[in-house]
């Protein structure tokens, strides 16, 4: 009975797990090929039906949009697997590479690219993970003291609780950054408007693969930051990619 | 046969003559023998007696940097034909040693297509130039000041071709009877005359303004009459066409010249066309002519346009971007083709992006710089162009070639060229890009004995820089398997607990209450606690040595001191007891003192147990309730 139950789960498991696994290699043949729509068309539906897409599945879907010239959708999509797994080389090396084709950096130039990195070394879901991997640590660290009253145990708990407060405050200088929603510019030259409506003036156009970060949204119109000209505006809703 | 009539059949057969020249075109170098990167001039002459003369073709020139130079045109007239002389200018300079060839340039003169023959040229590399060969150059036909006249035209153009602007459009076209001077006192028209008319008289920057100008004249004149261009600061121009023809003008039947020319103002602002001026002798007829040569000459005679005054209106801000080309006009379409869509590391690739349209395409004398990377050397761009008339605008198409050498073998794409330029049909800019071009490279042909060509002179020298470990990144980095590190996963299952986190809360909070239940922190508690253990070990107090004890713990935990430090008396007064309670709690403890020392049976007793268990639990509430 327990065999056939093994059995039973095994054959559960592969059936869950190998068109996924199959999609992508089918994916990568595509990709090898030089045919980048089909492996593009292949990725995007398995970035609709996962519901957790991991940063691979972000980084390979965006490779595929880059080949075809889509690089607007390869940027936003770089940028998620990049806020996934920011310490991966590959993910930074083509998101910098993509970004640095349009005049823009990923590591701004007035912060050491060391200093960037370690910041953006874990990502906020790790963050968040070990803030209260540590909780838990310290919890039973605490519990532990209480009961032996041992002067090691406390020392490690008061290292402990260090390191709590330097991960909260990481923690807390992380999550504005990495939950600004943005969007990359997919028109060549988008109008931005001083409101949202043909009606208002042209104040500034932006050029394609810029950018930028959504402020607000009202019917077709999105209002966006630009950090870099110190000023907002609004803009179609169909000419932004958003992050 | 008089002299009077030989005279004439002269001039007859100069005259004959004059018609019957046929179109010449013609090419000359200054010199044929150059070191690399030294300049030569490059005269285009065509002679005609049709003004319907194209501007040259050029023959694709791999192995030259190109430049325009300007170009020069004169007109003469005599007895109604016009033969036109016009000189285009090009300075060459050679980019790579070895022979070279400059191919045939094509002209067009009234619909039929004249060639120039080929030049060879000998380049030598810097320092090795015999400079005994370049004694036998040939003649030097380079017109002094017109290249530095255009290239100050371009760099005016350049300088300007931003600037802010708002404004309206006017097409203002002025009649021709509006133009013809009044006379005073004088209410018909003189026999000479000239007239200018501009199709309006406000234009955006670079826009193309159309200037007509015409010399009437109901007599004729002696000789050719002199004409000579307005003079146009402001302003770079182009010529149209020119033309004659016969026009009724007041009551008088007059020929005409006219002469056609492109305007596009350069600076923002009011610009005047200054008056065009014809000299001319003025003759009653032909055989006053024949008089006049024998007899007495006339005067020559001068009659000159009014200056006309355009306002120049900047371009407008709204709507201007980074790839604003400067160019003005409509209709802009930009194409781009490599030479070859396959070839080898270090061979050379000719990029050629070819921008079309109706407007000033000189404004256009740049592309947006060219970013392939790492794996590309690529080289500043030549651009030459050519200029197409067609009723009455100037238009064309201007070419840029830029060498591109592969460094690294694989799949590549030229991304496309964006370009913006300013319409002022529709008051607005407009975008235009030419499409990507897939190329793909080959790695580097190995044993390439034929190294003759200076090309082939320069990708050699390109694999040899090759010889070295170099790294090429200019592509983004392959696939990625699934897959994520342990720590990572850990990390990211910690966080997926969700909402099952916070019970962390409710343990900190349990442990920390144990801690301060433990530690006596909360004071009632730590009393009730010491109240009850008291109770509990008096009622189950096996002897009656037991009792004593236990209360002076209760004593002891009651005042937060250790146990012994007070004595009874003294823990009385310290707990604020009732005089009665303290006499009751002395008396009592000195009996349990005394039982101590009492024999075994009596401490065991029940009765005596029991009793002063009773007596003891009896105290201990009465001490619970008055101590504070």
């Amino acid at each position: 009975m327990n065999s056939i139950f093994k059995r039973f789960l095994l054959i559960i498991i592969v059936a869950f797990f190998t068109p996924y696994l199959f999609a992508q290699e089918e994916a990568q043949k595509f990709y090898d090929q030089g045919d980048y729509l089909q492996a593009a068309k292949i990725y995007n539906e398995q970035l609709k039906d996962t519901k957790k897409p991991s940063a691979s599945l972000y980084y390979n879907f965006a490779n595929s949009c880059y080949k075809l010239g889509l690089t607007p959708r390869a940027i936003a999509n770089y940028y998620r697997a990049w806020r996934l797994n920011p310490r991966d080389n590959d993910i930074r090396h083509n998101l910098a590479f993509v970004m640095a084709q349009n005049g823009q950096n990923l590591v701004p130039t007035d912060i050491p690219e060391i200093a960037f990195n370690l910041f953006f070394y874990l990502s906020l879901i790790e963050l968040e993970g070990l803030l209260w991997l540590l909780g838990w640590l310290f919890a039973i660290v605490l519990i532990f003291v209480l009961i032996t009253d041992n002067g090691k145990l406390k020392k490690l708990l008061i290292c402990l609780f260090v390191c709590i407060i330097l991960v909260a405050t990481w923690y807390l200088f992380r999550r504005p950054i990495d939950t600004k929603p943005l969007a990359v510019v997919k028109k060549i030259q988008a109008e931005v408007r001083s409101g949202p409506g043909e009606n208002f003036p042209v104040n500034l156009s932006i050029p394609r693969n810029h950018i930028v970060q959504v402020k607000d949204r009202k019917d077709n119109w999105t209002q966006i930051l630009i950090p870099s000209e110190k000023t907002q505006g609004w803009v179609l809703k169909e000419d932004l990619e958003e992050i | 046969m008089s002299f009077r009539k030989i005279f004439l059949l002269f001039i007859f057969i100069i005259s004959t003559l004059n018609v019957w020249a046929q179109t010449q075109v013609y090419a000359h170098v200054d010199k044929t023998y150059v070191e690399v990167k030294e300049e030569i001039s490059l005269v285009i002459n065509v002679v005609s007696n049709s003004t319907n003369i194209k501007y040259p073709i050029m023959p694709s020139l791999p192995n030259f940097n190109i430049y325009s130079s300007g170009q020069m045109r004169s007109t003469t007239m005599l007895n109604g034909n016009v033969t036109v002389k016009m000189q285009f200018n090009y300075t060459l300079s050679p980019r790579f040693a070895g022979k070279s060839t400059i191919g045939s340039f094509a002209i067009e003169v009234d619909g039929t297509v004249y060639k120039t023959d080929p030049i060879e040229i000998e380049v030598y590399r810097a320092g090795q130039g015999n400079t005994a060969n370049a004694a036998t150059s040939n003649q030097n036909f380079t017109y002094a000041g017109s290249k530095a006249a255009y290239q100050n035209k371009v760099k005016t153009i350049k300088n300007n071709q931003n600037m802010p602007n708002n404004a309206g459009r006017n097409n203002n076209t002025s009649s021709l009877s509006k133009q013809v001077p009044t006379l005073a006192g004088n209410k018909q028209y003189p026999n000479f005359f000239m007239t200018a008319n501009v199709d309006k008289k406000e234009a955006y920057l670079n826009e193309q303004i159309n200037l007509k100008i015409r010399f009437y004249h109901n007599k004729g004149t002696i000789g050719s009459p002199r004409y000579e261009r307005p003079k146009t600061e402001g302003f770079i121009f182009e010529d149209i066409k020119t033309n004659d023809g016969v026009e009724q003008v007041g009551s008088s039947t007059y020929s005409y010249y006219e002469f056609e020319v492109a305007l596009f103002g350069i600076l923002p602002g009011e610009a005047t066309i200054g008056p065009a001026t014809v000299e001319y002798i003025p003759s009653a007829g032909i055989m006053d002519a024949f008089d006049t040569f024998f007899n007495s000459v006339s005067k020559p005679q001068v009659v000159k346009t009014k200056p006309i005054t355009v306002h120049i209106k900047p371009l407008p801000t709204q709507g201007k971007s980074s790839y604003f080309s400067g160019a003005v006009g409509n209709n802009f379409k930009i194409t781009a083709q490599v030479d070859k869509p396959e070839a080898h590391v270090g061979e050379t690739i000719i990029l050629t992006t070819k921008v079309s349209g109706i407007g000033n395409l000189r404004a256009i004398n740049s592309l947006p710089p060219l970013d392939l990377g790492p794996s590309f050397r690529v080289f500043d761009s030549t651009s030459s162009s050519s200029t197409k008339i067609q009723s009455g605008l100037v238009g064309g198409t201007t070419e840029f070639q830029t060498i591109i050498v592969p460094r690294a073998s694989g799949n590549f794409t030229i991304p496309e060229t964006i370009l913006q330029y300013f319409n002022p049909k529709t008051n607005s800019y407009e975008t235009i890009q030419s499409s990507p071009i897939n190329l793909k490279v080959l790695p580097a042909e190995e044993n390439d004995q034929d190294g003759t060509s200076s090309v082939q002179d320069f990708s050699q020298v390109d694999t040899a820089q090759n010889s070295k470990i170099e790294k090429f990144s200019s592509d983004i980095y392959y696939l990625k398997k699934e897959g994520t590190s342990l720590p990572s996963k850990i990390l990211t299952s910690v966080k997926e607990f969700g909402k099952y986190n916070y019970l962390l809360f409710a343990v900190l909070a349990l442990a920390l209450l144990i801690n301060f239940i433990s530690k006596g922190e909360f004071e009632f508690l730590s009393n009730q606690k010491a109240y009850l253990r008291a109770k509990r070990q008096i009622a189950n107090a096996k002897n009656i040595n037991d009792v004593a004890p236990a209360l002076q713990t209760y004593l002891s935990a009651k005042q937060g001191k250790p146990l012994g430090i007070t004595t009874i008396a003294q823990s009385a007064k310290n707990l604020k007891l009732s005089s009665a309670t303290s006499t009751l709690l002395n008396a009592f403890w000195q009996e349990l003192e005394m039982l101590k020392y009492a024999p075994a049976d009596t401490l065991k007793s029940d009765v005596a147990l029991k009793q002063m268990i009773q007596r003891a639990l009896n105290l201990l509430k009465q001490i619970e309730k008055e101590a504070k």
